[in-house]
């Protein structure tokens, strides 16, 4: 079975070794990998401070290179939430409405992929090492995808997961959100990361770029013994996948 | 008055004030606990919610019939009703109803409504002497602000600030005991209540059917301003309709355990008429103020109009980890946090509400809280949509996204661009090569990637190989 | 005044031919059952769940057999807290109750309208009847037409409420079904003592209403 590649902007630009994690994933269970070339961004940010009109060429088109493929999957919850609810809230062009609908029924975020399609035995790595898990925002409410991260994360031997508390509260990145109000946004992350901090984790795993690109922002800038990990990452590595492959 | 040029400013000073932010982080964590243990032993909570905005979608579907039966119903149950387009023609009313029954003396209890037409200050340049009689909004009165949250006006002071409010302007012997605080404020108001010629409140639901409004508290103030001056005075919001009495108890199922985590309120008030005729007591007129103040309007905008639905109990502000940083004065307004967000542009406009419906990191925890079910971080979208076609927002960013648009459907243009960027940014200290100064204050920004995921993987994929 | 036309203009002018949200028909049903189905039949479970619904609420609960055993504990309450009047709404348990703690207690019936508040003001204990009583929230139901005044609920210190066995319901659904129309339009629910939670969240009892709210069950 083939499985293309979504690949947020983040991702593209600075964090390219979460993509290319789930790339060894995706091999070592045995699918073939098609990256589709030529895609650019789902629209996220622009649809997020308002501007409709400007990103809905760029929605259309991602519509349209993606409708026919069998299966898409992408390392975040947040590109796919796009998607699969904001994109209805849009005034699209109808005609790309059927191939929408398509899309929507074989686009899937990692994790939620991997636990649907019961992958979660061939995933037992080994990471001897105490970890937290973030819930991001769009993923755990607006795709109601929460057990599966930790299942994943369970599977794994040796691993020693702590939750935080709460886990699902907003690290304040929002996008545009995080520097239209940056005080009020490094605050949250503040909290966020005095929460990871008292797990005595060394690495607080997410499943979106976005939220850890923010959360290591602040531990690296403020000295905090934690590393962040795209989960992508973290069952690459406990498979020693990198090596592998090496 | 909404100031949104000093949205900032409210902000900054919030974020300086720790004891503030200490004290919204405890008060609303208690309220989400208390929600949450409620809510988790009501199996059936989803269909209450979808039940409860069923009701509130029935009977504002033909507002204009709900609300003529309504007013139809109230008169003939002997409630003398009153319409006013907007805050002036409402504070209009209850200012000539005040000057025509000769009325010196007027007891509040707690009603957000009368925040929203910014009541009191007509009251008292009339020469009316006004009481706040719910403990919160007494506090606030005395301290000359407005309230803090929807619940909990008095949200932003400790016992400490209170303590010396009262002995400033009361004049007591300082005290910072909260019971002892109660005693004073309930010993003052009492004289009050037995010696107000008017009482005024505001309206939790309206019922259709019955020509009845119902007020719920937690102090027996609402009671005792009902039911002890002779003229009692409520005003509502014309969204504040629900269908029937007979619907209202799955309202209450819900409302207290959002707004203060308890199974219910300790007073539900149920007014359908002056009483007289029933005790010998109560009011020997009521009069209903029925306020558009924007609602009209809101109800005929399709996408929008849910937000009419909120019941004002405020569980969306206490799960909001923004509202918890900033609390509820950075916004401005009468109503706050996520559901104020939304409302403050609608009754505000656009230009005087451009940043409202940006101050939140689009989480979407109001949604899962509200017990009406109100598709808050989608009302924010909209209403950011709105703000951004209409040029509201700054020239810098509307450019920005122009750009943005015309390279996100070029791919290779947007790949030269961005594998530019990446250049700038290992050349220039990269902490310093990102127009947003607030953010890399106190966060080290990612670095871009020299090559990105498409090159390394095409790379990976030439040498038939995974991995770096 | 021009302002209703102008309104109710407007509101007309709205087109509200698309449903607002579409809605599972059955879902009332299902939702009443299974509101129901969270309570016991049995009355004596109900009142187990009152009682401990009041206690939550900071409420006391006691259970009386009879009106003898009723008058005992109302005696009791009063001597405790040096109580030597109480103040009687005239329902008919109430007053059954009231004519036997005479040799204790001077028995106040409602004053007249007139000086009624300021009468009412000064006295520190009153009992009152409720016309029912809801054992999920342990509220009480006054409905205005089957009473002579509400303020004995809430000017006295401490207000001592009678409820009959048989007026004991599951819920505030039940509550609801059981009310005519005129009932349920002049009405009032006390649930526990008046309370305020204003200064630092706080709790505090007798806010500006009764510190004490005592329920007796009577057989």
């Amino acid at each position: 079975m083939t499985v293309s590649l979504f690949i947020p902007c983040l991702t593209e630009h600075l964090y390219p070794e979460s993509g290319l994690a789930m790339v060894r994933i995706l091999k070592h269970l045995g699918y073939k990998i098609d990256y589709v070339d030529n895609q650019t961004c789902c629209g996220q940010p622009a649809f997020n401070s308002g501007y409709r009109r400007e990103m809905i060429p760029v929605a259309e088109r991602f519509i349209r290179l993606f409708q026919d493929k069998e299966l898409i999957v992408a390392p975040s919850g947040s590109c796919v939430a796009m998607i699969r609810v904001f994109y209805d809230q849009l005034a699209l062009d109808p005609s790309l409405m059927p191939g929408l609908k398509a899309l929507k029924e074989r686009l899937f975020e990692l994790t939620e992929f991997l636990v649907k399609r019961n992958h979660h035995d061939k995933l037992q790595g080994c990471f001897p090492h105490r970890v937290t898990y973030h819930d991001s925002c769009h993923l755990s409410r607006e795709l109601g995808v929460r057990q599966q991260p930790r299942q994943l994360i369970q599977s794994i031997k040796e691993i020693d997961f702590v939750e935080m508390t709460p886990p699902d509260l907003c690290c304040g990145f929002g996008g545009t959100f995080s520097y239209k109000f940056s005080d009020v946004s490094v605050e949250m992350v503040k909290r966020k990361c005095e929460s990871i901090e008292a797990t005595g984790a060394e690495y607080c795993i997410g499943a979106d770029s976005s939220c850890l690109m923010n959360i290591e922002g602040y531990l690296r800038k403020h000295g905090m013994k934690a590393k962040t990990l795209h989960i992508a990452e973290l069952l690459s590595r406990s498979l020693d996948l990198e090596k592998g492959a090496a | 008055m909404l100031k949104p040029r000093k949205t900032h400013h409210y902000i900054r000073q919030a974020l300086k004030n720790d004891c503030l932010r200490a004290a919204v982080g405890k008060a609303t964590d208690l309220a989400v606990r208390k929600r949450q243990d409620l809510v988790n032993e009501t199996p059936y909570w989803e269909d209450l919610r979808h039940h409860v905005h069923h009701l509130k979608s029935k009977v504002l579907e033909n507002p204009e019939q709900s609300l003529m039966t309504f007013e139809a119903r109230c008169i003939a149950n002997g409630i003398n009703v009153h319409w006013a387009e907007d805050a002036a023609e409402a504070r209009q009313i209850i200012v000539d109803l005040a000057a025509q029954k000769k009325v010196k003396k007027i007891v509040k209890s707690k009603s957000l409504t009368t925040e929203e037409i910014e009541l009191n200050p007509a009251l008292e340049k009339a020469g009316l002497e006004t009481w706040e009689t719910d403990l919160g909004e007494y506090i606030v009165q005395l301290e000359g602000k407005t309230p803090s949250h929807l619940t909990m006006p008095a949200l932003h002071l400790s016992r400490y600030d209170i303590g010396r409010l009262f002995e400033k302007k009361l004049g007591i012997e300082y005290t910072d005991n909260p019971n002892e605080l109660l005693q004073v404020a309930r010993q003052r108001l009492r004289e009050h209540f037995l010696s107000a010629d008017m009482g005024i409140s505001g309206v939790n639901f309206a019922a259709v059917e019955e020509g009845a409004f119902v007020v719920i508290e937690n102090e027996a103030n609402a009671h005792l301003s009902i039911s002890i001056p002779k003229i009692h005075v409520a005003i509502m919001g014309l969204e504040k309709l629900i269908p029937s009495l007979s619907d209202l108890p799955y309202f209450l199922k819900v409302l207290a355990p959002s707004a203060t985590g308890q199974k219910a309120s300790s007073y539900v008030n149920i007014i359908g008429g002056p009483q007289q005729h029933l005790m010998e007591e109560g009011p020997e007129e009521v009069h209903l103020v029925i306020l558009d103040n924007g609602r009209s309007n809101i109800l005929a905008d399709a996408s929008l109009r849910e937000t009419l639905f909120c019941i004002r109990c405020g569980a969306c502000l206490n799960i909001c980890p923004v509202f918890r940083q900033v609390g509820g004065h950075a916004y401005g307004w009468a109503y706050m946090g996520p559901i104020g967000a939304t409302l403050i542009p609608l009754y505000n406009g656009l230009s005087e509400g451009r940043y409202a419906p940006f101050l939140s990191s689009l989480c979407g925890a109001c949604f899962d809280n509200c017990p009406m079910r109100i598709q808050i971080p989608k009302h924010l979208l909209t209403l950011r949509n709105r703000i951004a076609e209409s040029g509201k927002t700054m020239l810098i960013e509307r450019v920005g996204m122009k750009i943005w648009s015309m390279l996100a459907v070029r791919p290779r243009l947007y790949r030269f661009i961005t594998g530019l960027a990446a250049i700038v940014q290992q050349l220039i200290p990269f902490d310093k090569a990102f127009p947003a100064p607030g953010y890399v204050r106190h966060r080290a920004l990612g670095r871009m990637d020299s090559k990105g995921f498409r090159s390394r993987f095409m790379d990976s994929e030439d040498r038939r190989e995974g991995g770096r | 005044m021009n302002a209703r036309e102008q309104i109710l203009g407007r509101l007309k002018a709205i087109s509200m031919t698309d449903p607002i949200s579409t809605y599972d028909d059955g879902l009332k049903h299902r939702l009443d059952a299974a509101w129901d189905g969270s309570f016991p039949d049995e009355s004596r479970r109900l009142a187990g769940l009152f009682a401990d619904a009041l206690e939550a609420v900071s409420g006391e609960f006691y259970s009386a057999a009879s009106v003898e055993e009723a008058a005992e504990i109302v005696g009791r309450i009063a001597h405790s807290s040096d109580y030597n009047a109480i103040v009687v709404d005239g329902g008919d348990m109430a007053d059954n109750i009231a004519l036997r703690v005479t040799d204790t207690l001077q028995v106040i019936a409602i004053p007249e309208a007139a000086q009624r508040s300021e009468v009412l003001a000064d006295i520190h204990c009153s009992m009152v009847e409720a016309h029912w009583g809801v054992a999920e929230t342990a509220s009480l139901a006054f409905p205005y037409i089957h009473a002579v005044s509400t303020q004995p609920h809430f000017l006295a210190e401490t207000v001592i409420a009678i409820l009959k066995r048989d007026r004991l319901l599951a819920h505030l659904g039940a509550l609801f079904n059981h009310l005519s129309p005129e009932e349920m339009k002049n009405l009032v629910l006390v649930t526990g003592p008046s309370r305020t939670a204003d200064i630092e969240k706080i709790l505090i009892l007798g806010a500006h209403g009764p510190k004490r709210l005592i329920v007796i069950l009577l057989d």
